[in-house]
């Protein structure tokens, strides 16, 4: 039992594989062991009557998904999809859920030190998805606490 | 600890097994008050004896000691000690609720938790009261009423369990006799024997231990414990199994009788006399009874070769997988359509035929596959005959309840969800139909009255008629009702058709019973009823005739798998409108449309039907085209028909029915999801909540 306490706490300590993903000018970065895969923008049907920030669903190998669009939900400018478009197929509390960000650019593994936890000026809406704050050479990446940011 | 590890693996095995012999148990037990058999004890005694016996093994001691008691009261009256009574019926009936409770409780992995000393102390009394008071003399519900008190002689009862571990035997398999003798250092003595319990209850059926299974948990014994128990598995894989046991200092294994009794072949074996009826010591009387048992042989369960259990998800599974391969199958066509369309030769002729085999054997496939899921409707119907009783008691009322169609078969999705819905309307009937038997004959009736539950297929779906001869509704007072409740104004009441002012049973809100009573008539309920039903996609309807009845009658689709749809474009956007809701399509032009009351209608073949355009039920404010023409769909809610103003038709096609996600939430107007022949996602429109919301 206080084996597995000592494992927990040496997986958020050591390293950590993260999927990082670019929304607007900002890197935002989840646990790769959430990410369950990583697939093109394709055809998503609206549903009438939900959140805003709910697309819509899309179909994943005759399963159909729900869609949230990131932007939205993190009250960024909205902007056409491009080429490099992707749907973020994610496990959440109600099953799989596709998250669209601009594009996904790398898979980067942090260390320990390289992870901050959320400075305590941050304190607007979207703070409450945050995680932790990682500094990486040039760049900071939010890590999303996922179950936050995909609550409906 | 690994023992409750292990356990886990059981327990879904044993709330199977024991749904099933509560599900006899109730039954029978109603049955039984009517035609006390002989035959039908011996299976009520049995179902409880085996209820006993896998909860003892699961350590659920709450629940063994209640199915013992049980059985010491059954037992009583198998032997014609004393007869039964409306009084030992209930008591024996509110046992089996508790026992159901406590399935439910293990399910959630609470355990056994339920207080039943009172129902313990009811049942006790019942034997006290036989004059053959059973001596538990420390008071524990677990204690097993020694044989003396009994009147019956010890022998009998090991010969009785032997004969049934025979007779099952020569059906299912061979009985084995297992004794082992735990090693001196054995530290967990309980996780050993419990892995030679578990071996013994995987391979087959446990008949007996020695000694019982709470004294082994407890590791209330020395060292040597002894196993009954039938399996189909040969004695060598059997005997790799227990090999496989460790801490073990000997043991012995063999058919049962092989190993002889272990007072004279292993006089070492110390066998403590507990006086329990669990304990099948063998015994030299065991001989007779095996003669005995050839001579009486009473099939235990009455399965068939021909069937094999399935677990339910895999059904579930194989139903989603022939769901995917339907929309491939209409994916696939279209491809081949959009092929022949732009090219010609021998090889896209070639692909159409494929394609229209596979097309073929994909419905098949999917009519087998829903064939298997099918259920009897008895299953929802077999909680009836108790509801009605225990409510006509309590009333005072004599109600006879008649099952018709009970084989009629529906997909166990339906199944899973008609039961309360059901449940409500007869209690309806029951409280508010039929009326006091005084009050039946005054008015020239017979003093019992008829309920009858009915099941039929008709065409593509299921009726389901509930018909009592009681009263029947009183529509002048439903108007009045209405009126007061503020559902409408005196004016329109008078108006009223009678079919119309029946609706208003289905409002939430009005209840005509003359007083509430605690079994409905708080004016919730019969809204929930049509609203579940709705839910479903079936329809709910009802007639009546004052002083002679009333019939409620539900038409519910047989699966919810699967529906044929309509496929219409409303601002770019396909929908899909479940075909059976659908009863014609037009082709309007602007003048056809008339207003009334500030609301579109059309008149069609002189009824004037109100028309909704599809984009204001979704909220969408897309511009729509300007044009001339336009079409809709006509859709219809038992009697009620409306237009459903759509951009275009697509066509009509199979679709299989996807639930929206939980992030989605309910969305009026949306019932599901589904996938289209081209890959996108089309959302299926709920028809009847869009009338019902337009109506309300």
């Amino acid at each position: 039992m206080e084996q597995e306490v000592f494992l927990e706490e040496e997986r958020v300590r050591d390293d950590q594989q993260t999927v990082v993903f670019r929304l607007a000018d900002e890197s935002y970065g989840i646990e790769i062991f959430r990410v369950s895969e990583i697939i093109r923008l394709r055809e998503i049907t609206p549903v009438p009557r939900t959140d805003s920030h709910v697309r819509g669903l899309v179909n994943l190998r005759g399963k159909t998904i729900p869609v949230i669009d990131l932007r939205t939900r993190f009250c960024l400018p909205f902007c056409d999809e491009t080429d490099s478009s992707r749907i973020i197929v994610v496990e959440s509390e109600s099953g799989l859920v596709g998250a669209v960000v601009d594009a996904v650019t790398e898979v980067l593994t942090l260390t320990g030190d390289q992870i901050e936890s959320t400075p305590a000026l941050v304190t607007d809406p979207n703070n409450q998805f945050v995680r932790a704050v990682a500094r990486t050479n040039d760049k900071l990446i939010t890590l999303l606490d996922l179950d936050h940011a995909l609550a409906a | 600890m690994s023992a409750e590890l292990d356990m886990s693996q059981y327990i879904d095995l044993f709330l199977q097994e024991g749904e099933e012999q509560i599900e006899i148990l109730e039954q029978e037990l109603l049955k039984l008050e009517g035609d006390p058999s002989n035959e039908r004890m011996q299976t009520i005694f049995r179902a409880a004896h085996t209820l006993k016996g896998s909860s003892r093994a699961m350590g659920f001691s709450n629940f063994a000691g209640l199915t013992h008691e049980m059985e010491n009261v059954l037992d009583q009256l198998r032997n014609h000690t004393f007869e039964v009574t409306t009084h030992i019926a209930n008591s024996l009936l509110a046992c089996i609720d508790k026992l159901a409770d406590m399935m439910d409780s293990i399910r959630n992995g609470e355990g056994d938790i339920a207080e039943c000393a009172d129902l313990v102390s009811t049942l006790q009394v019942i034997l006290a009261g036989s004059g053959e008071v059973a001596e538990n003399e420390s008071g524990s519900t677990v204690q097993a009423v020694s044989p003396q008190a009994n009147g019956v002689p010890f022998a009998t009862q090991i010969g009785e369990e032997l004969h049934e571990a025979l007779t099952a035997a020569k059906s299912e398999g061979t009985v084995y006799h297992l004794q082992m003798r735990l090693a001196d250092d054995c530290v967990m003595k309980f996780v050993r024997a419990f892995m030679a319990v578990s071996i013994a209850q995987e391979s087959g059926e446990l008949m007996a231990c020695h000694p019982d299974q709470e004294a082994l948990e407890e590791e209330a014994f020395e060292k040597d414990f002894e196993l009954v128990f039938m399996s189909e598995m040969s004695s060598e894989e059997l005997d790799a199994k227990f090999k496989g046991i460790g801490e073990v200092e000997d043991y012995a294994f063999g058919q049962w009788g092989d190993l002889g009794s272990p007072e004279t072949a292993q006089p070492e074996l110390k066998v403590v006399d507990g006086g329990s009826t669990d304990v099948v010591k063998p015994t030299p009387a065991s001989d007779d009874s095996k003669s005995s048992g050839a001579v009486a042989t009473v099939p235990r369960k009455s399965e068939s070769g021909q069937t094999v259990r399935v677990d339910v998800t895999r059904l579930d599974n194989l139903m989603n997988l022939v769901g995917e391969l339907v929309i491939d199958r209409t994916r696939i066509a279209q491809i081949g359509a959009e092929l022949a369309n732009r090219y010609s030769d021998q090889h896209i002729d070639e692909l159409g035929e494929t394609v229209s085999h596979i097309a073929r054997i994909t419905s098949d496939l999917q009519d087998q596959i829903m064939k298997a899921r099918m259920l009897p409707i008895e299953t929802v119907f077999n909680r009836f005959p108790r509801v009605v009783r225990d409510l006509a008691q309590k009333l005072g009322k004599d109600i006879k309840l008649d099952l018709v169609g009970g084989e009629t078969e529906l997909d166990r999705s339906v199944i899973e969800v008609i039961g309360d819905p059901l449940l409500h309307i007869l209690r309806n009937s029951i409280d508010h139909g039929v009326e006091m038997p005084e009050d039946r004959v005054k008015a020239g009736k017979s003093a019992q009255g008829t309920v009858t539950v009915s099941a039929r297929h008709q065409e593509n779906h299921i009726v389901i008629e509930i018909i009592d001869n009681g009263k029947g509704i009183d529509l002048d007072r439903v108007k009045r009702k209405a009126v007061e409740a503020g559902l409408t104004t005196a004016d329109n009441a008078a108006k009223m058709s009678d079919k119309e002012a029946l609706q208003f049973i289905f409002h939430s809100g009005l209840s005509t019973a003359v007083e509430v009573s605690e079994v409905s008539g708080r004016g919730v309920g019969m809204d929930i009823v049509r609203s579940n039903i709705q839910k479903l996609g079936g329809l709910i309807d009802l007639e009546t005739t004052l002083g002679e009845g009333t019939r409620f009658s539900l038409r519910l689709p047989l699966t919810l798998a699967i529906i044929r749809g309509l496929l219409v474009e409303v601002a770019k956007t396909v929908f899909v409108l479940p075909l059976g809701s659908v009863v014609e399509t037009l082709l309007l032009s602007k003048n056809d449309i008339q207003r009334i009351n500030q609301r579109e209608v059309v008149v069609i073949r002189g009824v004037t039907t109100p028309l909704v355009r599809m984009r204001d039920v979704f909220g969408i404010n897309a511009e729509q085209e300007q044009s001339d023409d336009f079409f809709v769909v006509i859709v219809g809610l038992a009697e009620q028909r409306m237009g459903l103003i759509v951009d275009r038709l697509v066509g009509e096609q199979e679709v299989v029915i996807k639930s929206l996600s939980r992030f989605c939430g309910d969305v009026s107007g949306v019932s599901g999801a589904t996938i289209l022949g081209d890959g996108n996602v089309a959302l299926i429109a709920d028809v009847n909540g869009i009338v019902s919301n337009d109506r309300g």
